[in-house]
């Protein structure tokens, strides 16, 4: 039998609102209610943040909808129940038959955690899992950690995982994990997809690979403009006064995106 | 782009456009939004938007597309005072981030693309942000610049854990310039302009485990205080503000984003709705619900309009399955009666804005005898203010330590050179004032590339509420006040003003105290009784380690030893940079030096002492961004003492100040 918290009107007078009227507790319920009212229901939650709220919120860690579920995991961290999160989220992430859409949630709700025990099943599913939407939302997930470890995963999926998507969110992450080295995004400069490039051009200038120099010169004649204005902005990063001439050159650009940003670069260089 | 007849011309009013002025409305149409969801979620680029026009906003109006993404989406849109371009926050694929633009409006409705089918920019579009943070809901500054909330990967953290805080920031009109506009704790929800030129904003911030949402005036130049503005409140202003009384207010979470009109009771409190039939809560709402409402010059709002047939209009709905209908609607608050303006099934119509052209000089045509150089400015002071009596502008030196020769001119003429400083060597800085007409407007021409602020005085030479800041352009541009008002379609109509016809009037060089900080008067005295009293940061401490580019470790010494012509404090201060690897370069723990002059908000002496830390900063790694460490260690110092730092750093961080002595 669950407790349940009698929520009196003095809560009102804590500062937070009931807008939904009915205890929160009960409007975890997916099996009634929407998501909207789920969301709420754990916004209110993390007010007073009962106990008896633990056992509610972690089988939405794998609810359809990813966000209830980055709801779910950021409730249950600020809560203290973390690692009981990194369990449940692990479990349907792992669980082949689980649905597609849950595996994403539960992949979302691991990076929301941000509890290192996660790593390992985001890992496993970034190498392994079929779909490649939970594969790249578990790339993002450890990105959200920022804890070292993830980048040899993290390279090893960008510069062999077949879907773009996947690889443009394993190059995002990669500007989020401190052990990421300037390598394998400057390898992924060179990708077949246009998005991984840009994606790759940012994570370098978030780093400020100096190594790459070379590299991002050469992307600013990107034949995708995106590409080229990305790499103009992660050499704004970098900061190295060697890169003028190149931005220089790349403000003739028939890319109208990147000859301004060069142009832009170049004013704050 | 593409050009589509407009339905249901039945249900229209007989033209918005005849009414009030406008020449066609701008809006955003949206993908429906998944769920009711919460005000904490990231904002994603889901694909489905585009920015519409509707010229005219009539029967018989035509909608234009002015972008044609398949699967981009807007948020956040604010059209140029002049009504001869747009702002945009625009991200075109998904797994894009949101980055700003500026659409020449006559160019996109003639078919000119803002981007080409290769993912390059076409010939209407400027883009102003690169990167990989979220640029959104931009907005024109007086002073020309272009605020918008940045949610940037490697910036603050939100309060509440959710993801990087949305931080309000600004940039110069070509988008360099980058600064933070808002260092307060918590994260920026929405912005408007006040009649004074200063900022609304509401800053979501927690107070004792509890959420909590804060209205504030802010001084877009980051030069002056920020002062809240009544209590707190659970209703959201998030929308422009055109009286001071009324602002757009939002639940925080459950209604997609909409809610209603609010207006400021007696008591400061926010609360009271002012929409017939629609409740200021996020409870059900049969009526619907109203978000980013444009006010009307005859007190009704331009809206957008968010109702669920049969539903609340709040999360309840999407148990049922329902999801709402987004419109464009006039509506009358009084009797909460709307008029359809446009509606298109499946799609959120939201942001309307309209566009009215007005005349505004163009820069190097506007001023008179421009030769001189400066800036002008001109405009009208509200008429809340006038009617209380103001009766002069007052001008002061917006940065100390900035020596420009420059002109001043009233009603179009020049009237004699003089230099900012202490002309008169009585140990003040000079300061000037001019008139405000009778029908409120003015004109004077101030030095270009100079802070200036601007003060409204009372007859008596008072300083009234209203303290406008303003910045120096470029020599030959004017700034006029019209961005200080509502794109309401009214005309300016200051070429017909007294000022605008005005014979040349003396200027009144009545001086005023102006503070000019002095390192060592003002504010070596704080480092001393704090950092350096408390065994901190002396000669022979290691706190705030930092690397030098040869490699050597030191403690960051803030004592007031002579060091050169200046002090200790002062050289590492300003001109310590970076934590960096000796060898490689690489970036271990900040990005910057101390003390930016004149930018309070990169600096990371006021990033670690005006950020504290506010949430859960041991999870995170030791190079994360700024703002994650140092408020508690750093509490001894005082809110008086933290603002007195800032405002030093934003008047340029000078070591002598005028009025000092040397």
């Amino acid at each position: 039998m669950r407790l349940r918290l009698f929520i009196p009107a003095c809560l009102c007078l804590l500062g937070f609102p009931l807008t939904g009227g009915a205890d929160p507790l009960d409007r975890l319920d997916p099996g009634r209610y929407g998501p909207g009212t789920m969301i709420l229901a754990m916004e209110d939650l993390d007010g007073y943040r009962p106990s008896q709220a633990v056992d509610l919120v972690l089988p939405l860690l794998g609810h359809e909808d990813s966000d209830v579920a980055r709801t779910a995991g950021w409730l249950l961290r600020r809560m203290g129940a973390g690692s009981a999160g990194v369990s449940a989220a692990a479990a349907v992430l792992s669980d082949p038959a689980a649905t597609e859409a849950a595996r994403v949630s539960a992949a979302v709700a691991l990076g929301e955690l941000r509890d290192g025990g996660g790593s390992g099943a985001l890992t496993t599913a970034l190498a392994g899992d079929t779909q490649p939407s939970v594969r790249a939302a578990a790339a993002l997930a450890l990105g959200a950690l920022h804890r070292d470890g993830a980048a040899g995963a993290l390279a090893n999926t960008l510069a062999s995982d077949s879907e773009p998507a996947v690889r443009r969110a394993a190059a995002e992450a990669l500007g989020s994990v401190p052990d990421a080295t300037a390598g394998p995004l400057s390898d992924a400069l060179m990708d077949g997809d246009s998005t991984v490039r840009v994606e790759a051009a940012w994570s370098l200038g978030r780093h400020r690979f100096r190594e790459a120099l070379g590299r991002l010169h050469g992307a600013l004649a990107d034949q995708d403009c995106r590409v080229g204005a990305a790499a103009a902005w992660a050499l704004l990063q970098i900061g190295d006064p060697q890169s003028r001439d190149a931005l220089q050159t790349a403000t003739g650009s028939s890319c109208r995106l990147t000859a301004q940003a060069a142009t832009w670069v170049l004013s704050q260089l | 782009m593409s050009v589509t007849g407009m339905g249901c011309q039945d249900l229209l009013p007989e033209g918005i456009s005849e009414q009030f002025g406008f020449s066609a409305l701008v809006f955003v149409s949206r993908a429906p939004p998944p769920n009711a969801g919460s005000l904490a979620l990231p904002d994603g680029c889901r694909p489905g938007g585009n920015l519409l026009m509707l010229k005219p906003a009539a029967p018989g109006g035509k909608i234009i597309k002015l972008t044609d993404l398949d699967e981009g989406d807007v948020l956040g849109i604010d059209v140029a005072p002049d009504g001869k371009s747009l702002l945009a926050a625009i991200c075109t694929c998904p797994g894009d981030r949101f980055h700003l633009y500026r659409m020449d409006l006559e160019a996109a409705e003639h078919g000119a693309d803002c981007f080409t089918p290769e993912g390059d920019l076409g010939p209407a579009c400027t883009r102003l942000t690169f990167g990989p943070a979220h640029d959104s809901r931009p907005l024109h500054l007086p002073d020309g610049r272009i605020a918008f909330v940045r949610s940037d990967p490697d910036g603050p953290v939100d309060m509440r854990g959710r993801g990087r805080a949305r931080v309000l920031t600004a940039v110069e009109p070509d988008g360099s310039g980058l600064k933070r506009l808002d260092l307060g704790p918590g994260e920026t929800l929405g912005a408007g302009v006040l009649p004074d030129g200063w900022l609304q904003l509401v800053r979501w911030t927690e107070r004792d485990g509890q959420p909590l949402y804060l209205p504030f005036h802010l001084d877009p130049t980051g030069a002056s205080a920020v002062e809240p503005d009544g209590p707190g409140l659970h209703d959201i202003p998030l929308g422009p503000l055109f009286f001071a009384d009324l602002a757009a207010c939002v639940p925080p979470a459950g209604t997609w984003g909409a809610g209603t009109i609010c207006r400021r009771g007696d008591d400061g409190s926010w609360s009271q709705g002012a929409v017939a039939g629609i409740p200021t809560g996020s409870g059900c709402s049969p009526e619907g619900r109203v978000r980013d409402p444009v006010r009307l010059s005859d007190g009704r709002f331009l809206v957008s309009y968010a109702h669920v047939p049969g539903g609340c209009m709040n999360h309840e709905d999407g148990d049922r399955g329902l999801v709402p209908e987004f419109s464009l609607a006039v509506l009358d608050p009084q009797s909460g009666k709307r008029i359809p303006v446009y509606n298109q099934p499946q799609s959120a119509e939201i942001w309307p804005r309209p566009v009215a052209e007005r005349t505004i000089p163009d820069p190097g045509t506007g001023v008179e005898n421009c030769a001189a150089g400066g800036v002008g400015f001109e405009g009208f002071v509200g008429a809340d203010l006038l009617g209380q009596g103001a009766a002069r502008i007052r001008v002061l030196e917006g940065i100390s330590g900035a020596v420009a020769p420059w002109m001043m001119e009233i009603g179009g003429s020049e009237v004699g050179a003089v230099c900012s400083g202490d002309a008169d060597s009585d140990t003040v800085v000079d300061t000037w004032e001019a008139p405000v007409q009778a029908d409120g407007s003015f004109r004077i021409r101030a030095p270009s590339g100079v802070g200036l602020k601007l003060q409204v005085l009372d007859h008596y030479g008072a300083v009234m509420a209203a303290d406008p800041v303003w910045r120096g352009g470029p020599d030959c541009a004017v700034r006029t006040c019209s961005a200080c008002h509502a794109n309401d379609g009214a005309v300016s109509g200051f070429e017909n003003s007294i000022a605008g016809r005005s014979a040349p009037v003396p200027l009144d060089a009545s001086a005023a105290d102006q503070r000019s900080l002095d390192f060592r008067r003002d504010i070596q005295p704080i480092l001393d009784g704090t950092c350096v009293a408390q065994g901190c940061h002396d000669s022979s401490s290691a706190s705030g380690t930092y690397v030098t580019y040869s490699g050597s470790i030191r403690g960051l010494d803030l004592s007031g030893s002579p060091s050169g012509r200046t002090t200790t404090a002062y050289q590492n201060l300003l001109f310590v940079d970076t934590d960096r690897d000796g060898n490689t370069g690489k970036i271990l723990e900040s990005r910057r030096v101390y003390v930016v002059p004149g930018d309070a908000a990169n600096s990371r002496l006021v990033q670690r002492l005006g950020i504290p830390c506010r949430w859960e900063c041991s999870g995170q790694p030791a190079w994360a961004p700024w703002g994650l460490s140092g408020g508690d260690v750093h509490s001894s110092l005082t809110d008086v003492e933290r603002w007195l730092l800032v405002e030093w750093i934003d008047a340029g961080a000078p070591f002598h100040g005028r009025g000092a002595t040397p």
